[in-house]
């Protein structure tokens, strides 16, 4: 393997596993967030927190 | 600053944030019933089963590892741990996904076991479950108290024991809710952690000089991690472990009651699917092939030899101390240690609903309440965190890789039946034994049996994956009774279903 190539590999797999985190680190963020906002009100039953995908 | 003193600091911070989360989650919505212990009630969204996903399936190993497979087979060792391991969560998926539609309120995998094959076969499941989760918490004890003892000189067998404690003691109070919320915050966590340490360490050393460490140990005989494949992405002992590696994690996946209970805790089927692919593909698959790549090549730029390393899993708490100093070390053990205890905690969590669903309710107290199952499912759970601790006391100095590689021959042979009997009705349970039986044997005999130490690993963990899908794809064509599985639909379990 050349330098060359070496050097996209490592970058290449360090941006996927930025992108990779980063995505479920929002996603999560924002669930949490809906959940404390739900519990805040407990009458309100009908609050999904769950992504439509 | 990598004291004694510190190191047992480590381990209360984490304690003390272990017990606030576990207050949190009580006082929120507390455990109401079995239900809400086991499966977190059903309604958990996308973001937090990928996160928890995730950080599940970073093991100690998974950092420690790979790490050493890096160092073992060069530029391809963490890209053959990492993929080895991902593809039994392609199996799994298309597994959970089944298993919610054909039976949507089961909870345990020796559940549909046992409609489907029946009590004989679904005992022998239970079985190969609770010592799978053993085997997984005990190691990652062992890999905990590998990176305290090397960072902090702490005793390897007291800091074995209280993390197993820790984790049992933390999933017994708080189910797989708290397996979750903690696998969220540890995950926030461990993402700073390699964001923070892994460019640290690539600025220190330099990838071209981990690129010129690697190519004098291609060509230089003197060098002492010499290896001419060092380079040669396609190396065959690389590629041979990477195969390996998918037969070692398929029983650890596929028969992990753990993974089921978080794919039965996600609010949809659309959610659970996104959420596995997500978090292992996108978020967990690169994580392995990092660290092999970095400490690996870093390995390879020192020319240190692998007993300077210290015990063969030393090669990353080596790098992070030479590179970091103490700071860094200090940070490496704390990712072990969010490692160790989100992988224990969510295997826990999935024993606690076998041994609560499929053995105390079955067995031990056929009338019990749901108030008596949720006391039976904390206190069973204490009990085994401190039979982990004892277990892992007598693994000092053991290697995590060795572990590892040999786990994959007792915990492949029962895959096959329970995937082809999710699909086909043809399986019968004789058969379905029978597929255990030969494949577990042989894969054990070849291990024992063959003399050559580079193949008898490869050769018992390939039979004792892939003999029992012979056996079975070869009995099918000549079973003429079909299972229906519309009967599952209707299956109840004796305790109340939050759908």
């Amino acid at each position: 393997m050349s330098f060359g190539a070496y050097q996209f590999f490592n970058w290449l797999i360090f941006i996927w596993c930025g992108l990779g985190m980063l995505f479920i680190a929002i996603a999560s963020i924002r669930e949490v967030y809906f959940q404390l906002k739900k519990s805040g009100k407990p009458k309100d039953q009908h609050t999904s927190t769950d992504i439509k995908m | 600053m990598n004291t004694p003193i510190m190191g047992y600091s480590v381990i209360i911070l984490f304690a003390v944030i272990m017990t606030a989360i576990t207050l949190f989650i009580n006082k929120k919505d507390g455990n109401q019933n079995v239900d809400d212990l086991l499966t977190a009630g059903r309604r958990v969204p996308f973001g937090l089963v990928a996160a928890s996903v995730c950080v599940a399936w970073i093991w100690t190993g998974t950092i420690m590892a790979s790490a050493e497979a890096g160092v073992w087979f060069g530029i391809n060792g963490g890209f053959n741990y990492a993929w080895g391991a991902v593809v039994p969560f392609m199996i799994f998926i298309p597994i959970a996904l089944r298993l919610r539609k054909i039976m949507p309120k089961t909870t345990t995998f020796i559940e549909f076991i046992r409609e489907r094959f029946g009590t004989q076969l679904a005992n022998v499941y239970l079985l190969f479950g609770i010592a799978l989760v053993l085997y997984v918490c005990v190691m990652q004890a062992v890999g905990i108290a590998y990176a305290f003892e090397y960072t902090f000189h702490l005793n390897f067998k007291v800091v074995a024991f209280l993390s197993a404690v820790l984790f049992s003691s933390f999933i017994a109070m708080s189910g797989l809710k708290g397996s979750i919320y903690n696998s969220v915050f540890q995950f926030f966590i461990i993402m700073i952690v390699i964001f923070v340490t892994i460019p640290l360490i690539i600025k220190s050393v330099g990838l071209e000089n981990m690129y010129e460490g690697m190519l004098r140990a291609a060509t230089d005989t003197s060098h002492p991690q010499h290896n001419p494949d060092a380079l040669n992405f396609f190396g065959s002992a690389g590629w041979m472990y990477g195969l390996s590696a998918v037969v070692i994690a398929m029983g650890q996946v596929v028969l992990s009651q753990g993974y089921y209970s978080t794919a039965a805790a996600a609010s949809s089927s659309k959610g659970l699917f996104w959420a596995y692919l997500i978090g292992t593909i996108l978020a967990w698959l690169p994580i392995p092939i990092i660290f092999g790549n970095v400490i690996g090549g870093s390995v390879y730029h020192l020319g240190v030899s692998s007993e300077e390393l210290g015990v063969s899993t030393g090669a990353a708490p080596y790098i992070f101390d030479y590179f970091l100093g103490s700071g860094g070390a200090i940070i490496f053990v704390i990712m072990i240690f969010m490692a160790g205890l989100t992988t224990g905690g969510n295997g826990l969590a999935g024993l606690q609903a076998m041994l609560t669903i499929d053995f105390y309710k079955r067995y031990v107290n056929k009338q019990a309440t749901e108030k008596q199952q949720l006391m039976f499912g904390r206190g069973v759970i204490f009990a085994l965190g401190i039979t982990i601790g004892i277990c892992s006391l007598f693994l000092d100095g053991v290697s995590l890789l060795t572990i590892d590689i040999f786990s994959g021959i007792l915990f492949a042979a029962p895959t096959a039946s329970l995937i082809i009997g999710l699909w086909s009705g043809r399986l019968n349970p004789k058969v379905s034994l029978l597929s255990i039986v030969i494949g577990l044997a042989s894969g054990l005999t070849a291990y024992f049996m063959i003399g050559n130490d580079d193949l008898n690993w490869f050769v018992g963990n390939m039979l004792s994956l892939f003999l029992p899908f012979i056996i079975i794809m070869i009995s099918l064509p000549f079973t003429h009774k079909k299972y229906d599985f519309n009967k599952l639909k209707n299956y109840q379990p004796e305790h109340k279903i939050n759908l």
